[in-house]
């Protein structure tokens, strides 16, 4: 396998395990991390500090040697003189013990042949000891044999190469002196760098530290970033954000998975929510337009209710027969009975002008007053520019007849008639006054809430009563036409006042509609 | 963006790294002194040479090292470094006492001499003389030149000289007097090379025709034995007026510097001419100004060389040749000037 394969396994395998973990592990790991660099950096350099004290205080240690083989140099001539001078037993013994000592002292000298010279200069002077030390063996073995000669001879060869010893040790000590004085000075320079190296490779560090801690952080915290941007375009009432990616599986990542849910949940939700109201909507409209069918319905059957068709084309006939036998009155008087049914007819269906509905007053007044001789006295006070307001048809006429009939069609006085249309207060005021029978109060009550009502499809009238008024007033104006009844009791005639919308508030209306 | 961001990280990384192992190794290479690098060798040689000539023998040590690298053995200066100037034979004894395995060495005949060079080879240890020879020792080598051709080399040049003197004084039409030959020989040398020199220049000029009434050849003994007295004896014979040398021989690289630079110094260039021995660069740089008639220069490294295989010889065989010849160039004004320029 590669080592190209196995760093990106290694690679992949730690990006899987960072993924796995949790927030407070990630933080944790990262500031173990980054301790354990610094810690790592710091033992290293206490590593190097220790050793460079170390030698630092072992420069000279070379030269402390060097001293020391020459002291034992030094007891081992002594000693070897002090026998010779005196062949006591301490000497022998003291020479015995120097030498031994100082064989074990250079047996530390180096014995091969290297180009460094002091290493060189070492091992002639083990050399050079080795035979010095052989002379010096036999000069005492020349002297335990009383041979003075032979030691005399030995003693002053020994005493020349223990000079020369001394010398070889003395510029070996010169030639380590200087070399340790400059380890010395080097070392102590470098102690002096080390200190400022030390300041800047722990300022690297932290810097490296620093922008892992950035860049590690950076990538914790980017998926709270974009959850907490994700949560406000949310807040701002925008669900069309799409999923956030999850990166990893700490809380960040639960969080973001839920977050995903949840707005997925609000936006279903929502759209249910929508589909509800568009039902209810739909349920409401359309019960809206059943009610106004049905009010459709009510309304035309009310006008059924006084539709004489077959009377309209009789009269017409009427008229007809008239205008052949040249009977001008008769004729007059079947073309108004004509023209009242003939409205009947042709309004059964529809709502009429103010002033189609005066003239159906008209004809019916003149119809009466051909009846009853010309009894009534029927005046009219209208408001000329309320003629085209339109109201439902059918309204003033059954008044005007509910005023002859109950009002001053059984009194012994002179009846009076009075229609009025008039604008006032930002309302439509249509008034029909009688000064006829009168009402008492509880009896307007009774006319007003509908109760009089069954008594009207008996009294004779042509079948619109005033509580058809009423309730096609009420529908046509939605509620906003009111029927008053002022009478101020029996004798006292009665005033019939209908207020409907005023004209602004009607053209109003019928902009909306 | 995010491999910029790598990157850096990696070179820092790198750059830290880098510090961390080169202040490593740098500290651990710090105060070793003696046991910084070295290497280990096979044989330990030992070369001992005297002060004077030190520009000659370096180079000659020089090569020997060089060579004794080659072959396994290292050559130390023997007793460079001491704090005391001991003599030559007693370094000798030194090196034999400190049981060196081989022992380079400038020879003489005196007996003293000739007996440590007995008693170190008693002990195994082979010894070669270097330029000058022990004949009368049982040194197992000797390398240097062959003193009676050195001789005639000198011989020839003083008849050259001869020649031209000769010619100079018959265009002046002067009377002719015997012209006088001043071989500087050092007092202290008890080798025979000396007299071979003198030997090869007297049967160069007799062989020549020339004698006693055309030429003297005379010899002045230099006292090398104290700290700067070769210098002294060679002034003292600039300074001696009336009985200047014609023609003066120099036997070694000291006594030719001080005899030119003496004859600079009392204005004597060209009244006397000299003869040199040696080619450092301020001999050659005399040469080619003229002070000096020509001088005559060993192959030092051809030298060293043959040093160290002499022993090396001696050490792997048991035997070697007795005497290894080194080759001598005469060096003129032309060549010096060449040579100086090489360098």
């Amino acid at each position: 396998m590669s080592r190209k394969d196995s760093c990106s396994r290694v690679k992949e395998f730690l990006q899987r395990k960072w993924k796995y973990m949790t927030l407070q592990q990630k933080l944790t790991a990262l500031f173990l991390l980054t301790a354990v660099i610094i810690l790592a950096v710091n033992l290293y350099m206490f590593a190097l500090i220790n050793e460079m004290t170390v030698r630092v205080e072992e420069v000279y240690v070379s030269n402390v040697s060097l001293n020391d083989l020459s002291g034992a140099l030094d007891r081992v001539q002594g000693s070897m003189e002090e026998y010779l001078n005196t062949k006591s037993s301490d000497a022998m013994e003291d020479y015995y013990r120097s030498e031994q000592a100082y064989r074990e002292l250079m047996d530390r000298l180096n014995t091969q042949a290297t180009d460094n010279k002091m290493l060189l200069t070492e091992k002639n002077i083990r050399g050079l000891s080795e035979s010095y030390l052989g002379l010096a063996a036999e000069a005492i073995q020349a002297k335990r044999g009383r041979n003075v000669e032979k030691y005399g001879k030995l003693y002053e060869e020994a005493s020349a190469l223990y000079e020369e010893i001394h010398t070889f040790i003395y510029s070996l000590n010169n030639a380590q002196f200087k070399d340790n004085s400059r380890n010395y000075q080097v070392l102590l320079t470098s102690l002096r760098y080390m200190e400022f190296i030390s300041i800047v490779v722990l300022l690297l560090v932290l810097l490296g530290n620093i922008s892992l801690i950035v860049v590690s952080t950076r990538n914790v915290t980017r998926p709270l970033h974009r959850l907490a941007e994700a949560a406000d375009e949310v807040s701002g009432g925008n669900f069309e954000i799409g999923q956030i990616p999850v990166e990893s599986m700490d809380e960040v990542g639960i969080v973001t998975n839920t977050f995903n849910e949840m707005v997925e949940n609000i936006r279903n939700y929502i759209e249910q929510l929508r589909e509800t109201m568009e039902r209810e909507n739909q349920l409401k409209e359309r019960e809206l337009m059943m009610q106004s069918h049905l009010k459709d319905a009510q309304l035309k059957y009310l006008q059924a209710q006084i539709n004489p068709h077959f009377l309209f084309n009789t009269l017409n006939a009427g008229v007809q027969l008239a205008m052949m036998e040249e009977a001008e009155l008769t004729g007059r008087f079947l073309e108004n009975v004509a023209e009242f049914f003939r409205y009947n007819v042709r309004k059964n269906d529809e709502d009429a002008a103010l002033r189609e509905e005066i003239h159906l007053v008209d004809n019916y007044v003149y119809i009466l007053n051909v009846r009853f001789s010309g009894e009534i006295l029927f005046s009219k006070d209208i408001d000329e520019s309320l003629l085209d307001v339109r109201v439902p048809s059918m309204i003033l006429q059954p008044l005007v007849e509910n005023s002859f009939n109950y009002g001053i069609r059984n009194i012994d006085w002179r009846g009076r008639i009075e229609l009025s249309v008039y604008q006032k207060e930002n309302k439509i005021c249509i008034s029909i006054w009688d000064n006829g029978a009168g009402m008492e109060g509880e009896r307007i009550e009774q006319v007003l809430s509908g109760y009089a009502g069954e008594t009207e499809s008996v009294s004779g009238s042509n079948g619109v009563g005033m509580k058809n008024v009423m309730q096609r007033l009420k529908l046509y104006f939605h509620n906003q036409a009111k029927l008053q009844i002022f009478s101020e009791g029996k004798d006292t005639g009665t005033e019939v006042l209908i207020t409907i919308p005023g004209k602004s508030e009607l053209q109003n209306r019928y902009q909306i509609v | 963006m995010i491999r910029k961001r790598t990157i850096v990280f990696a070179v820092e990384l790198a750059f830290l790294l880098g510090c961390l192992i080169f202040f490593w190794q740098r500290f651990r290479e710090l105060g070793r002194g003696e046991e910084g690098s070295y290497e280990l060798y096979d044989r330990h040689y030992v070369m001992i040479t005297g002060r004077e000539d030190s520009d000659f023998w370096d180079r000659v040590y020089e090569s020997a090292v060089a060579e004794g690298k080659k072959r396994g053995a290292y050559v130390e200066r023997f007793g460079e470094d001491l704090a005391v100037e001991y003599r030559r034979n007693d370094l000798l004894k030194m090196a034999m006492q400190a049981s060196v395995d081989g022992i380079i060495v400038p020879g003489d005949e005196e007996e003293e001499t000739i007996a440590i060079l007995q008693d170190i080879v008693e002990q195994g240890i082979p010894v070669v003389n270097v330029l000058q020879d022990s004949t009368g020792s049982i040194r197992q080598c000797f390398v240097g030149n062959n003193s009676y051709n050195l001789g005639q080399d000198y011989g020839n040049q003083i008849l050259n000289l001869l020649a031209e003197r000769e010619n100079a004084a018959g265009t002046d039409g002067g009377t002719k007097e015997p012209a006088r030959v001043l071989v500087l020989v050092d007092e202290n040398r008890t080798d025979t090379s000396q007299n071979l020199i003198l030997l090869g220049i007297r049967e160069t000029l007799e062989n020549a025709g020339e004698n006693a009434d055309s030429v003297s050849v005379e010899t002045s003994p230099v006292d090398n034995s104290r700290g700067f007295s070769s210098e002294e004896a060679i002034r003292d014979i600039f300074l001696k007026a009336g009985k200047l040398p014609d023609i003066l021989v120099c036997l070694s690289a000291v006594h030719t510097r001080c005899a030119y630079q003496a004859a600079v110094d009392y204005n004597k260039v060209g009244i006397v001419q000299m003869l040199g021995y040696y080619d450092s660069d301020a001999i050659l740089e005399a040469v080619s100004k003229n002070i000096l008639y020509s001088t005559i220069a060993l192959d030092t490294e051809q030298m060293g060389r043959l040093c160290v295989q002499a022993l090396d010889e001696y050490m792997e065989t048991g035997y070697t040749n007795n005497y290894m010849a080194v080759d001598t160039q005469l060096i003129t004004s032309e060549e010096a000037g060449r040579l100086v320029q090489e360098r």
